[in-house]
């Protein structure tokens, strides 16, 4: 029974381990997946506007197209700045914030030249402006437009840094700043799409739970079902259960009836008979081999014994058999304190379960063979196959 | 039940971030100012700063008061950031620094020697080169890119 048990409890860890493993792997893919939706879902929303944008950089040179200081040009003309903001205008929606053209001066710090934000919020001419990350200095060597993320900064999510060339070198920078919207709304979806996914990986880990506790209520169940209350030992349900699975090849049939129980049973009461009956079951249980061999209380005072056998060598079989008798025989039943009495049990064996069609038609014969040594006097093994000890 | 309370749980849990609201709530951009302006005040001047904030709210309040001993007018502070433009004419300019959060407010208003504002909802500080001479504030290394020489 415990190597069934133990069987039993392997493969349960290993299903819990494999399906814990599946969980986790789901749940890796699903923050995998995470990334790549964020990362696409931006791209979507902002390719547009970043090719918008480059197109009005690129409008803006051409309005500077005759100027051979763009700087020095803007600042002084009011009107030039005024057209430029008009331009920069047309790139305000919801989703941009901000767009601002900047330089930088001598000394490496950013200034506005032209801010299409609202007034309240508008940068003056020449104002200093203090940049966030080193990718600014980087653009004047990259000359490419630039995308910065923004992790500090609570209310933008991305900027968009494209540079305005004359001959050939980064004069002016043409800024536009994401609000956080657009990331919001699309972390909103992702959010979802997540908890989504966690909730269904939650239901699914529960319902799993569920089933492990199921499962090892049922095990119990059948456990007890199957487990003789008063020795111990399996009783007939479990004989049931497993007499059309077991191999009649690998094992040798014995029928044990243990000698005058109705007489003990009257003498010294019922009591007593149980008593013989835990003893008797104990030194079953103690001689087999708890690993191989099988002990059912069949009912009453009979025991179905089932000893694993090798090909045909059925001797070592039968000294199982010789032990079970003789410990019987030897032991000492102890009723009360002080008194004991001895016990002799009858066996019958089938050696060859195998040439029967099944478990039942195998147990008949050893059940004969029973039912000769009770005939022959009792306290003796008897088998089927010879008829002689 | 028992499932049902899981269940329940568990859908809380994953919902969690929705919840905020409960959250007790807290300004982490003034908390962040205190610590500009606190960090600018020490760096101007070796006296105890008394700081005065003209208006100030209970949420200023609180989170300024565990940078700063907090004036409560004018007249008793060293130190005076006005950042909401309430401040009265009546305050006197003499020994005392005066600190802006607006670039307009510091570029028209000559008692002002600094500012510290959101531009494009990123943080700026400017200090006028001239206003830190007229106020004989010297300034640590780690604020000279913020110095700006303004013809005036």
């Amino acid at each position: 029974m415990n190597k069934t048990l133990f069987k039993n409890s392997y493969y349960l860890i290993a299903t819990i381990v494999i399906v814990i493993s599946f969980l986790l792997f789901l749940l890796y893919i699903i923050f995998q997946y995470e990334k790549n939706i964020e990362k696409n879902m931006l791209t979507v929303a902002t390719t547009d506007v970043l090719q918008i944008t480059q197109n009005k950089a690129r409008h803006v040179q051409k309005v500077l197209q005759n100027s051979k200081d763009y700087i020095k040009d803007i600042r002084n003309s009011p009107k030039l700045q005024k057209q430029l903001e008009e331009h920069l205008l047309n790139l305000i929606t919801d989703n941009i914030k901000y767009a601002y053209l900047l330089y930088k001066d001598k000394h490496g710090i950013f200034r506005f030249l032209v801010d299409a934000s609202p007034i309240e919020e508008k940068a003056m001419l020449n104002q200093k402006f203090d940049i966030t990350s080193d990718k600014w200095y980087g653009l004047y060597k990259t000359k490419k437009p630039t995308i910065i993320q923004h992790t500090l900064i609570k209310k933008l999510s991305i900027s968009y840094l494209v540079p305005i060339m004359y001959e050939n070198n980064v004069e002016l920078i043409l800024v536009i700043d994401f609000s956080v919207d657009k990331l919001e709304k699309i972390n909103g979806i992702i959010f979802l799409m997540k908890s989504g996914l966690f909730f269904i990986l939650s239901i699914t880990f529960i319902l799993f739970i569920i089933l492990i506790i199921q499962f090892i209520k049922y095990k119990n169940i059948k456990k007890y079902s199957f487990t003789d209350k008063l020795t111990g030992l399996y009783n007939r349900n479990y004989l049931y259960e497993i007499q059309d699975t077991l191999k009649l090849d690998e094992f040798l049939v014995a029928a044990l009836d243990i000698d005058h129980f109705k007489s003990v049973n009257d003498t010294y009461g019922h009591d007593v008979g149980d008593i013989i009956l835990r003893e008797v079951g104990n030194i079953l249980l103690h001689t087999i081999r708890v690993e191989e061999d099988i002990v059912i209380r069949y009912g009453g005072e009979e025991f179905v014994i089932l000893i694993k056998t090798k090909s045909e060598n059925t001797e070592g079989s039968l000294n199982v058999i010789h032990r079970i008798l003789s410990n019987i025989k030897e032991h000492k039943m102890f009723i009360n304190e002080e008194d004991y009495i001895n016990i002799t049990v009858s066996i019958g064996v089938n050696t060859k379960p195998r040439k029967s069609r099944n478990f039942l038609e195998a147990f008949k014969l050893a059940d004969l063979a029973l039912y000769e040594a009770k005939e022959s006097g009792r306290d003796v093994i008897k088998i089927y196959e010879k008829y002689r000890v | 039940m028992k499932i049902f309370i899981l269940l329940l749980t568990i859908f809380s849990c994953a919902f969690s971030q929705q919840y905020v609201f409960l959250v007790k709530e807290y300004d982490k951009e003034i908390e962040l100012e205190a610590k500009i302006i606190s960090n600018i005040a020490l760096s101007s001047t070796s006296e105890k700063i008394k700081l005065f904030i003209p208006k100030i709210t209970k949420q200023e309040q609180k989170i300024y008061s565990q940078y700063f001993n907090l004036a409560n007018d004018c007249k008793s502070a060293n130190f005076i950031f006005n950042n909401k433009g309430l401040l009265s004419d009546n305050c006197e300019t003499e020994g005392k620094l005066f600190f802006t959060n607006n670039y307009k407010r510091l570029i028209k208003n000559s008692k002002y020697y600094g500012a510290f504002f959101w531009n494009k909802s990123r943080p700026n500080i400017v200090f006028i080169k001239q206003r830190l001479r007229e106020n004989n504030v010297k300034l640590s290394a780690q604020y000279t890119k913020y110095i700006e020489d303004i013809d005036e």
